[in-house]
């Protein structure tokens, strides 16, 4: 793909009629024949769909016209598309297909993109680097021998390689933000139901978001336009305050912003070159008109072990529906039915996911006590306080979307403590469900890109594209690739 | 010397609605195993619960006409276990934030129950088993089902009975419910006890799978001439949860099912807190002000 390949200059040629959907399609799919076999972004990519359905929006004077027209649209293997596999990239759920499809992606099909392929990403988005999935890690466009974060790696990576200039996933702790900081790209987590769930294969409900990561913050702007509201399908979906997009040329500069720099989130354990990479884009955004103002949100050290523990709680209760009497792979046991529940769900999920339901259940157990989720919950409190504080006299938060760069492979993979500090500066804003957007803002010394983290009050994704797309029109950090 | 006893009452009624209580599956009878079920019924990853805003309507009305107070704020929780008929692994129901408390309700000759809580929940499927395979027919899973606990006021088998009548017809009439006119339509639970004087340990029975007034006088009367029994022999009566064999004419203890699992009860993170708007409230007051006054108690049929 050309350097101009994004999403919005792809829509905008698509509805001028100087190229077709099948076109575009065409040259997606030439940079996967040529660049996933090493990359590995794409699961069982079946091109005869991806063609149908790009022909089907030429062919389609609505679809042809609309916001997305044209745009080849990667998706999150937990993301139901009608007839295709889901597997959430467990063997729990080897050879499933969904028989509907997620609200996300038919908006987003509705609104002309069209629907290429589901990408790899950690089991059940339990991971911080795509090595937890059963079908294998998927490496870093920027150094193949290093991961491109997680839980979305594979949408990440498709973008940042050039695969696909738009993929859509799910957020739950920074499963957006930081593989975007990690390859090079930008990552959206809306406001907690802003977006339907819908068709995603639920993990942790009350921390789950739908977003998507593309090269620009004006594509996602688009996108977000495209598939915000309410759902009825979704009860904790929410009307929408109004399109975003059309508000980004409003903003030139950044004066009169208050820029929020919680001291908790920029300083203690960040790797130096993240931390030099950050302040130079903090700096950018002063020298752009924006006002520097220090910030503090105590209870946020809380957040990490407190979204860890909610969020086990709540897969605990959403994966015991992977029992084998319904679908997915069963393994077959004699004796009594919950053998065969056993054997299934033994085999079924890796390491990693086991892990987590053990913890939750452990947590939620009456003999536990109240003492675990209760305290959760209570973290969980206090960092709305602290932060509806904070938002009062900053309009947004700044911090790096990762405490460190891309990691070699296999280097944190057997320890789950060194994996989860990963999300360390993303879970605050998942925690408190709002929206939040990670930029890339240079890189280190070897090459590997950094992110910045932008961080709104609830509902307020308007401020912070305009934000990250007057930033973007005055550095070209996002426009950086891989080296071929 | 008999101590006095107490028995309460928790009754399941299914609402009479037109669909399931979270999925638009249709509730008619089908005769086929399995069909008409919907994403939500079966567990099917990425599918979302859609209250049932007639299931809610009826159960405000159930709630008014029982006189119980409505909760201006009601939670739905997820109850825990591992079991081929509980397709997503949790029964959702409403625990400690339920619909509506209190109320009572008069009976007999100058008797009166009152009544603790009254909640929405969702039916499990059903299991059979053949010598081989362990069959699964969730037709029944997300049926809508009204909770109603009793406080623990009837003092005998024949009280408890006349009480459940009067539940039943009070339901009847309030057209929430069509339980008692056909099988299956009515679970009631008791609980009996009736402690020895300076009794130290909890020695409540619980009888589960009662399906009709009639059944839930006779096993509380079995249950209470064995515990009769048991305490002339000067033996104590264990706190146990029992089943009843109308064939046999007696409870046991429950062996053909295993004890329940821990509920490990958490708030469904997919439901938005339940409130009650005005004009629900409104609508249910105007249908129960528009019915003909109540029939005489010596007219009611049994």
């Amino acid at each position: 793909m050309s350097q101009a390949d994004d999403a919005l200059t792809i829509a905008a040629s698509v509805r001028a009629g100087t190229e077709l959907a099948a076109a575009v399609l065409a040259r997606s799919l030439q940079r996967i024949r040529s660049l996933d076999r090493s990359l590995r972004c794409f699961l069982d990519l079946d091109e005869g769909s991806a063609r149908a359905r790009a022909e089907a929006v030429d062919r389609d004077p609505d679809r042809r016209g609309g916001p997305l027209a044209g745009v080849p649209v990667a998706w999150q293997d937990n993301l139901a598309v009608a007839t295709e596999r889901l597997s959430a990239a467990s063997r729990v759920l080897e050879g499933y297909r969904s028989p509907f499809s997620a609200t996300v992606l038919t908006r987003t099909a509705a609104a002309g993109g069209v629907l290429l392929g589901r990408t790899n990403m950690d089991e059940f988005g339990m991971g911080s680097s795509t090595e937890t999935s059963a079908h294998g890690p998927t490496h870093n466009p920027f150094a193949h021998d290093r991961v491109p974060g997680g839980g979305n790696g594979g949408g990440a990576a498709a973008v940042a390689a050039d695969l696909c200039p738009l993929a859509v996933g799910c957020d739950t702790g920074g499963s957006l933000r930081q593989p975007a900081a990690l390859c090079g790209v930008t990552g959206l987590k809306p406001t907690y139901g802003r977006v339907s769930r819908h068709g995603l294969v639920a993990v942790a409900s009350s921390l789950d978001c739908v977003g998507a990561i593309a090269r620009r913050a004006a594509d996602l702007a688009t996108w977000l336009d495209a598939v915000a509201g309410v759902d009825p399908a979704d009860p904790t979906s929410r009307p929408s305050p109004g399109p975003v997009a059309p508000t980004l040329p409003q903003r030139h500069d950044l004066r009169g912003l208050r820029l929020g720099l919680p001291w908790q989130l920029n300083g203690p354990g960040l790797d130096d070159e993240v931390a030099a990479g950050t302040q130079r884009a903090i700096d950018h955004l002063r020298d752009l008109g924006a006002t520097l103002r220090g910030a503090s949100l105590p209870s946020v050290v809380h957040a990490l072990p407190a979204c860890y523990l909610l969020a086990a709680a709540e897969a605990a209760s959403n994966l015991a529906r992977y029992d084998g009497v319904r679908f997915g792979r069963r393994r077959e046991a004699l004796g009594r039915p919950d053998a065969m529940t056993s054997e299934t769900r033994g085999q079924g999920f890796g390491d990693a996911v086991q892990l987590r339901l053990l913890l939750g259940a452990f947590a939620t157990a009456t003999s536990s006590g109240d003492d675990w989720y209760r305290g959760a919950e209570n973290a969980h409190h206090s960092l709305r306080a602290d932060l509806r504080r904070t938002f009062a006299d900053c309009d947004l938060l700044a911090c790096p979307a990762s405490p460190i760069p891309a990691f070699p492979l296999g280097s944190r993979r057997d320890d789950p403590l060194a994996m989860f500090v990963c999300d360390a500066l993303t879970v605050p804003a998942s925690l408190a469900g709002l929206p939040a957007i990670s930029l890339p803002c240079g890189a280190t010394a070897g090459g590997l890109p950094i992110g910045l983290q932008l961080i709104a009050p609830a509902d307020r994704e308007d401020l912070l594209l305009q934000v990250a797309h007057v930033f973007q029109q005055h550095s070209d950090h996002h426009l950086q690739r891989p080296l071929p | 010397m008999n101590a006095p006893t107490s028995i309460g009452l928790t009754v399941h009624v299914q609402l009479a609605t037109r669909s399931k209580l979270f999925s638009p599956a249709p509730t008619t009878d089908c005769v086929a195993a399995n069909s008409g079920l919907c994403a939500f019924d079966l567990g099917l990853p990425g599918a979302l619960p859609r209250l049932n805003g007639h299931a809610v309507a009826l159960a405000v009305r159930a709630a008014l006409a029982l006189g119980c107070e409505l909760q201006p704020q009601s939670r739905f929780v997820r109850r825990h276990d591992s079991r081929p008929d509980l397709p997503k692994g949790y029964l959702l129901t409403q625990h400690g934030e339920p619909l509506a408390r209190g109320g009572s309700i008069p009976f007999g000759d100058g008797h009166r129950c009152r009544l603790q809580r009254l909640y929405l929940e969702e039916d499990r499927g059903t299991l059979h088993t053949t010598p081989t395979a362990t069959l699964v027919d969730l037709n029944r899973a997300g049926m809508p089902l009204l909770g109603i606990v009793s406080e623990p006021d009837l003092p005998g088998p024949a009280q408890a009975s006349a009480f459940l009548r009067e539940l039943l017809i009070n339901l009847r009439a309030a057209a929430v419910s069509a339980a008692g006119d056909f099988a299956g339509g009515l679970r009631c639970a008791a609980t009996i006890s009736s402690p020895a004087p300076g009794a130290a340990a909890d020695q409540t029975v619980q009888l589960l799978h009662l399906s009709s007034p009639a059944m839930l006088q006779q096993a509380l009367e079995h249950e209470q001439s064995r515990q009769h029994a048991l305490r002339a022999a000067g033996v104590e009566v264990a706190a146990e949860t029992r089943v009843y064999d109308s064939i046999a004419g007696e409870t046991r203890p429950r062996r053909d099912c295993p004890a329940p699992a821990d509920p490990r009860y958490l708030p469904d993170p997919e439901l938005p807190p339940l409130r009650i708007d005005d004009h629900m409230l409104a609508a249910a007051r105007e249908w129960l002000a528009s019915q003909p006054p109540r029939r005489g108690a010596d007219e009611r049929e049994g």
